[in-house]
């Protein structure tokens, strides 16, 4: 069963017709897209609420979650993410990928590529939450139903990508 | 009248997990766990994000094209994600900066990290950090992220006042024109392994120019097919129109007021009184405020709802022979937005739906601060905000939230707020719906 090398990835055209033929099945079975921003906030803050629920309470963007007796975790998005987990493990060990590693530019050290993975995901938690929605649930889900704000976003992020590209090239090249 | 089958609306728990799994996998195999070809997008050394994500869009926008055009899924029972423009240029370029940072995007960290790399791990606990951040402080931006550029369902056929078969033809010859544009791109910046000077542990990407061209081919043909068939009504958002339709009708009905119950009037629904008389009814109160209002205070038995919510399926529910007869209460801070609830309610088809007059703020002036003679507000007074303060969400744990039968019948008997009896006996046998249901 097990080849020498990893397997190759897909072509990109086919596994975006795959992904788009899933998120098709996905608004046809439940009439809703893909998401997975939102379900790693459900799951903080399912955790703020264990440490501190009557903070949760009194706080706005908290309480629409989790505040009295929700329960955040009782959401399609949270055993989205849940799945993509497995998805992504069972894929990644099935064609030989699955190897604890740090993948970075040439020229960053370990330590400070997984430091700026914790600043990238810091900043991208930020605004997902600020946009509703990340690239799962805004560019693709809104921009495959053509909301007129998921477009905008989807511009907006490769518009943010590309004006840092060039500065930080030294991370990644 | 379409035959619409679809979206079937599922809650099976399993799903959604069946769901992300294909989801993982896919964005796996796509190579999506792999930060250096996720960040080679931005060096235009490997185009695979732009190919992934827009052949995606496009393949399901023609599914969905192609399946509503047949009637076999109704567009308009969609959830599309509302238009924010003002979070999503301020989201958007942020986001854009923590993926050129941090090389990934929150789904694609989740299968790094779930297929053992560790940068995948750091981004992904990076997210939750940021999650974090923005729970405790968004709120001191609240009204920008409520009502920044807010254009509710805006959908890209409406808004440029195109058929929706024109607007996918555009997004289809678009994305052509990205991937033709990122074949090029990688021509001149490219390298077989683009970030890593070793070669590439998942093999080289196999992209020689014959097939692609074949498959884009395939696709554009496919889509000229599906575009071709497609109604230009294909998608319109049935429920909308029909909001449209009826809209002059619906504004004759809610300027005579006689569908706006008073607060009085409601508070006797509650207790099966039907002005000051017993009845017998089955009663729906539904309160469009948004989650944190709703949690300080609402009606007890009441449920939240959106308009986004009634416009699809939550709204046809109500439509349903089982609904015939109940009574149902529409309610909002003002009335603005349980008026627009309404129309949309009427446009499913839904009969004995009343808006509860002045709504909770007259609710609360009346019953927590005992101004019986207090009236709704209009003109510029009618905000539809919250005029009330509440020191604590305690949602329906007041007594106002119910006043008692007894000061019921009590300020009935004395005539201590007079109104005017809107609500109409419904009877077992009451017509099932008075209009296009």
């Amino acid at each position: 069963m097990r080849r020498t090398g990893p397997a190759p990835y897909w072509n990109a055209y086919v596994g975006g017709a795959v992904l788009g033929t899933v998120l098709f099945a996905s608004f046809l079975l439940t009439g809703h897209g893909l998401g997975a921003s939102g379900g790693i906030a459900r799951v903080v803050v399912a955790g703020q609420k264990v440490v501190a629920p009557d903070h949760v309470d009194r706080t706005a963007l908290l309480a629409e979650m989790a505040g009295g007796t929700k329960n955040p975790l009782d959401a399609w998005v949270v055993l989205g993410i849940l799945g993509v987990a497995l998805g992504g493990a069972a894929s990644g060990w099935l064609a030989g990928r699955w190897r604890l590693e740090t993948f970075k530019g040439p020229r960053v050290s370990k330590r400070a590529r997984w430091l700026l993975a914790l600043a990238g995901g810091t900043i991208m938690g930020f605004a997902a939450r600020l946009a509703r929605g990340c690239t799962s649930g805004q560019a693709l889900t809104g921009g495959a139903t053509l909301a007129v704000g998921s477009w905008v976003f989807m511009f907006a992020v490769f518009g943010g990508g590309y004006l840092l590209a060039y500065p930080l090239r030294r991370l990644w090249k | 009248m379409t035959l619409a089958l679809a979206p079937f609306g599922l809650t099976a728990w399993w799903l959604p997990i069946l769901l992300g799994i294909a989801f993982g996998a896919v964005l796996e195999r796509s190579g999506f766990g792999d930060s250096r070809r996720l960040a080679a997008q931005f060096y235009f050394t490997e185009m695979r994000v732009l190919k992934v994500m827009f052949t995606a869009i496009v393949t399901c926008l023609l599914w969905i094209t192609l399946a509503s055009t047949l009637g076999l899924l109704d567009f308009g029972a969609l959830s599309i994600n509302p238009t924010y423009l003002g979070t999503a240029v301020v989201g958007g370029l942020l986001l854009g900066v923590g993926f050129v940072i941090g090389g990934y995007c929150p789904g694609t960290s989740i299968v790094s990290a779930s297929t053992g790399k560790v940068d995948g791990m750091w981004f992904l606990g990076g997210v939750g950090l940021g999650v974090f951040v923005f729970g405790e402080v968004g709120g001191a931006f609240r009204t920008f992220y409520d009502t920044a550029g807010y254009l509710g369902r805006a959908t890209l056929p409406e808004t440029l006042g195109l058929p929706f078969g024109v607007v996918v033809a555009l997004v289809v010859v678009l994305a052509a024109g990205m991937f033709w544009g990122a074949t090029v791109l990688e021509r001149s910046f490219g390298s077989p392994s683009p970030a890593s000077p070793r070669a590439s542990p998942a093999g080289a990407v196999r992209s020689s120019l014959r097939p692609a061209l074949l498959r884009g081919g395939g696709v554009l043909a496919l889509a000229a097919v599906v575009v071709a068939f497609a109604r230009p009504a294909a998608g319109g958002g049935a429920v909308e129109e029909r909001v449209r339709l009826l809209g002059a009708e619906h504004d004759a009905v809610l300027a005579a007021r006689t569908l706006h119950l008073d607060p009085l009037e409601v508070a006797g629904l509650l207790h099966q009184q039907i002005g000051g008389k017993p009845a017998r009814f089955h009663l729906v109160l539904l309160d469009v405020r948004g989650e944190s209002e709703f949690n300080r205070f609402h009606l007890v038995d009441a449920r939240r709802t959106t308009l986004d919510s009634l416009r699809g399926d939550g709204g046809r529910a109500f439509a349903d022979p089982r609904y015939a007869t109940s009574i149902k209460v529409v309610m909002s801070d003002d009335e603005a937005a349980a008026e627009a609830a309404w129309r949309v309610l009427r446009a499913h088809g839904v009969a004995h739906a009343y808006v509860l007059a002045g709504g909770i703020d007259l609710w609360l002036d009346v019953f927590r601060d005992g101004r019986l003679d207090a009236l709704p507000a209009r003109g510029s007074e009618a905000t539809d905000r919250m005029r009330h303060a509440f020191p604590s969400s305690l949602g329906d744990r007041f007594p106002f939230a119910r006043p008692s039968e007894d000061s019921y019948l009590r300020w009935m008997r004395t005539k201590a707020r007079p109104f005017e009896v809107r609500v109409k006996p419904v009877t077992k046998a009451g017509k099932a719906s008075g209009g296009c249901g």
